[in-house]
């Protein structure tokens, strides 16, 4: 159709887009398999080691620990957030509010939420010097700086997509459902075990897609929350590029991230796909 | 000079043809209906000729002798009325209707008159409805407006997309009435896009029935109710017996044009077929009586009610009747 | 729904609130503490704040994270309205392709997007400072925006733009005087999301922004590094309350009829 042709639509996103996301991960790959350059850099010749080196047990650690972790933050947001999301859903004149309540902790700064929990958790934080001056301890136990921090830290920051995905397919839920499985005898356990989990399903695997992501590309919270013994593959690729100087490395740590990732986004897809036609089946 | 003319024209969206190679004309001043259950086509049809799809290479569209092709809705120059009414709900009933005023570079000082006059038209009073928001307006008030937004341009073909749709059933009524009367009063032409065969029957002076994106008959509402050319248009306008006639041909009978007789009467100069009355309901107008034959199919019949208290019909669900009707009642129908 | 949840569904979800809006209250309150080291409150005290006002650091930070903030968010915001009026209103090849291509961005962990750009940056020698941070900014706010005005878009009925067509607008006219006015708050809910993002950014900021030049995350980032005085408190504070006014305002914008200005 006239003036407004499709193409002056599409060209300023997209060639942005190829310029300053696509080739900069083409090129990162390129670099993944070159030799390392004599000071930073990479130099001309192709190698697979930097894939190979992951299988170093202290790489290998990393690699699980980063799955580990982002698998037990989503678990916890699971746990945690399913009740909230269940709680709005049910609600009735507070729904608007405990909503916001949620959503707020999003226009917050990320930097200011984990320096938040940096003073709560310190050795001289909040949380130490009310154990120390109830008597609880005599000496400051050691939060910071332990894999309990970075999970917290995961937890506290990612929790809210969580909660948001479920109330939305909780919500949509029909409340006839329930009365259905009611009437012909479900007791409330089996009730929400029966209709109201597996109906909620949708919701439940986008909200962990939504925690599990941003948990296995985290960077700020397991520096700052785990120190430098608690490194996530997030950490060792930022080191990889500015301490040690090992481009290539650091980008096939990037690469294995980033593969880790769209893994992850396509088992969520393929999960979700599964269960579309239930819910469309009207 | 037809108004507007389809010449062999196509539209496939990938692999599915939404209009297959679609040829008719519209005359000037006509009350056109495209008719058909959802996904014949007919919407597309009409999208075709408003220009926001361009049919596959092939076919033409002319609109006043004129080939469309190539050409974008706003240099067109017609009307149109679209099914969710389509009101710029960030302007004012004004504001909405003088939007193509204000397109077509008319006059500043011309617009308030003329959307003045065309909210008149619609029977809408402008010094109460001119300022409000669309939001602010009832269903049948958003189809006026709609109405008056699309007729303030004065075009000489007006599109219509299911445009009663959204409205109950009473109002929907007086407003089939009213677009009939302005149809005639205005000279300007309607193509008119329906689903529902009573509307279609009522309004138009011709109908186009599409059945997966052909035409499957187009005619007058008495052609195309009396004598439908296949068993989908029998079938989709009205209710329609379909039975095998003479020579092995399928014909269709409309359920009033049966009549039911004593088992045994030799009724002459016509068809008949015996059967066993299986289910009698009561409509008010008419009694609708379900005949199984001996085959095991049915035939519907619909008997005036001359009132089943006074002079109540002879049958009872068990009696064994004959089924009659007149040779010209029953339509041999084409092959679809 | 009709009955309330069980007890302890409530009990667990009141704490989960708890530990969502705790640490920050606390932190807010803590500003105001005249004690340096400790966590006792040793009275009320503006002290925190006024030493603030003696960074520069802090304020040339906040001047460069509004720069970038702002330019990045314009451009990232007409770029992503354009896409998204396009995925939404128009059929072409590639279509699909385009869409896994805005969300691939989303999904990509920051540091893999730094690092990819960096790369880049080096080896086409793109001096590293507030152009470069900005470039990327676009880059990784470019689908957020998208996603968030393609939403609003698809809940607007497509009839209204061809009723503009019809009526005479030619696709730009009908782009300015219908679309636009009518996807204004998706629009600015996306602008919206994409300054606060960019003004949050520490993880691709840091790793393009080269020596010379740092926003506001990178020197608070450093602040909360090194280390406890509650001059980081007070900062978070601050950052806090300007985002808070921020959103209310986008929100009552938002809430408005949709531009008035357009009317006219």
């Amino acid at each position: 159709m006239r003036r407004l042709r499709t193409w002056m639509l599409l060209a300023p996103g997209t060639l942005w887009l190829a310029a300053f996301f696509v080739v900069p991960m083409l090129l990162m790959l390129g670099a993944s398999v070159l030799q390392r350059g004599e000071y930073g850099g990479v130099a001309p010749g192709f190698t697979l080691q930097h894939y190979r080196r992951f299988l170093d047990p202290l790489y290998l650690h990393v690699l699980a620990r980063t799955i580990l972790w982002a698998a037990a933050a989503t678990v916890a947001c699971l746990m945690l957030g399913y009740p909230v999301a269940w709680v709005i859903a049910r609600s009735r004149r507070h729904r608007n509010l405990l909503l916001l309540l949620i959503v707020l902790p999003f226009w917050t700064s990320f930097l200011v939420r984990t320096f938040a929990m940096i003073f709560l958790l310190r050795d001289t934080g909040l949380v130490n010097s009310l154990l120390l001056s109830t008597g609880l301890r005599h000496e400051p136990l050691t939060l910071l700086y332990t894999p309990f921090a970075v999970l917290l830290g995961l937890v506290y920051g990612l929790l809210p997509f969580m909660v948001l995905p479920i109330y939305a397919s909780l919500e949509k839920l029909d409340p006839s459902l329930l009365e259905a499985s009611e009437a012909l005898g479900a007791r409330p356990t089996a009730q929400f075990f029966t209709v109201t989990l597996p109906l909620s399903l949708p919701g439940v695997i986008a909200g962990s897609l939504l925690v599990f992501v941003p948990a296995l590309g985290s960077y700020v919270t397991s520096d700052l929350l785990g120190g430098a013994k608690q490194v996530m593959l997030g950490n060792l690729v930022q080191s990889q590029f500015t301490t040690a100087r090992n481009w290539p490395f650091g980008s096939a740590a990037s690469f294995a991230l980033m593969l880790l990732t769209l893994v992850a986004v396509v088992l969520s897809l393929r999960l979700r796909e599964r269960d579309a036609p239930r819910e469309l089946a009207r | 000079m037809p108004i507007a003319e389809f010449i062999q024209v196509s539209k496939s969206f990938g692999p599915v043809k939404a209009v297959n190679q679609v040829s008719f004309a519209i005359e000037q001043g006509e009350f056109f209906s495209l008719l058909g259950p959802s996904g014949c086509g007919k919407t597309t049809t009409l999208r075709l000729l408003a220009g926001f799809e361009e049919p596959d290479p092939g076919g033409e569209i002319r609109i006043g002798g004129e080939p469309m092709g190539g050409k974008p809705p706003y240099e067109r120059r017609l009307g149109m009325v679209f099914q969710s009414y389509a009101l710029f709900p960030h302007l004012s009933v004004e504001r909405n209707v003088a939007y193509g005023l204000e397109r077509h570079r008319v006059a500043k000082s011309a617009i308030p008159p003329r959307v003045e006059r065309a909210l008149e038209l619609v029977r809408l009073a402008p010094a109460e409805f001119a300022r409000r928001r669309p939001a602010e307006l009832s269903g049948g008030q958003r189809q006026r407006v709609a109405l008056a937004r699309a007729l303030v341009l004065e075009p000489e073909l007006l599109l219509l997309d299911e445009p009663l749709g959204a409205i109950d059933l009473q109002l929907r009524k007086a407003m089939q009435l009213e677009l009939k009367q302005l149809n005639r009063a205005l000279g300007i032409t309607f193509v008119y896009v329906t689903h529902d065969q009573d509307e279609a029957l009522t309004m138009s002076d011709r109908i186009a029935v599409m059945e997966q994106g052909r035409v499957a008959q187009l005619g007058t509402p008495a052609e195309i109710y009396e004598s439908p050319r296949t068993a989908f248009v029998a079938g989709f306008i009205g209710d329609s017996n379909l039975l095998e006639g003479a020579g092995g041909r399928r014909v269709a009978v409309r359920p009033e044009r049966i009549q039911l007789l004593p088992s045994g009467a030799q009724p002459s100069g016509g068809a008949s077929l015996r059967g066993r009355v299986e289910e009698l309901s009561y409509l008010g107008d008419r009694i609708r009586v379900l005949v199984l034959l001996a085959d095991g199919s049915r035939v519907t019949a619909l008997l005036h009610n001359e009132g089943q208290l006074t002079r109540p019909i002879p049958w009872a669900r068990g009696d064994e009747v004959q089924l009659f009707w007149r040779p010209e009642d029953a339509r041999p129908l084409e092959q679809s | 729904m009709k009955r309330r949840p069980a007890g302890w569904v409530l009990t667990l979800a009141g704490l989960v609130y708890l530990l969502l809006h705790l640490p920050v209250l606390v932190l807010v309150v803590f500003s105001f503490n005249a004690s340096k080291y400790s966590v006792s409150w040793a009275g009320f005290t503006f002290d925190w704040y006024r030493r603030l006002a003696e960074r520069t650091d802090l304020l040339r930070g906040l001047q460069a994270s509004l720069l970038v903030g702002s330019v990045s968010t314009l451009i990232a915001t007409v770029f992503a309205t354009l896409l998204a009026v396009a995925l939404a209103r128009r059929r072409f090849a590639g279509r699909r392709a385009l869409e896994n291509l805005l969300y691939l961005p989303i999904v990509t962990p920051e540091i893999v997007a730094g690092i990819s750009l960096l790369v880049l940056f080096v080896l086409l020698k793109i001096p590293l400072g507030l152009g470069s941070i900005t470039i990327a900014h676009i880059a990784f706010n470019i689908g957020f925006v998208a996603v968030v005005v393609r939403a609003r878009l698809e809940g607007m009925d497509q009839s209204l733009e061809e009723a503009a067509l019809v009526l005479g607008a030619d696709e730009f006219t009908a782009f300015r005087t219908v679309t636009v006015p009518l996807l204004w708050p998706g629009i600015l809910a996306g602008a919206l999301l994409a300054f606060t993002m960019s003004f949050d950014d520490y993880v691709i900021t840091s790793l393009v922004a080269g020596t010379g030049s740092s926003t506001l995350p990178i020197v608070v980032y450093s602040m909360v590094r090194r280390n406890v005085e509650p001059s980081v408190n007070a900062i978070s504070t601050l950052i806090l309350i300007s985002t808070s006014l921020l959103i209310w305002l986008a929100n009552r914008l938002m809430r408005e009829r949709p531009l008035a200005a357009m009317r006219g």
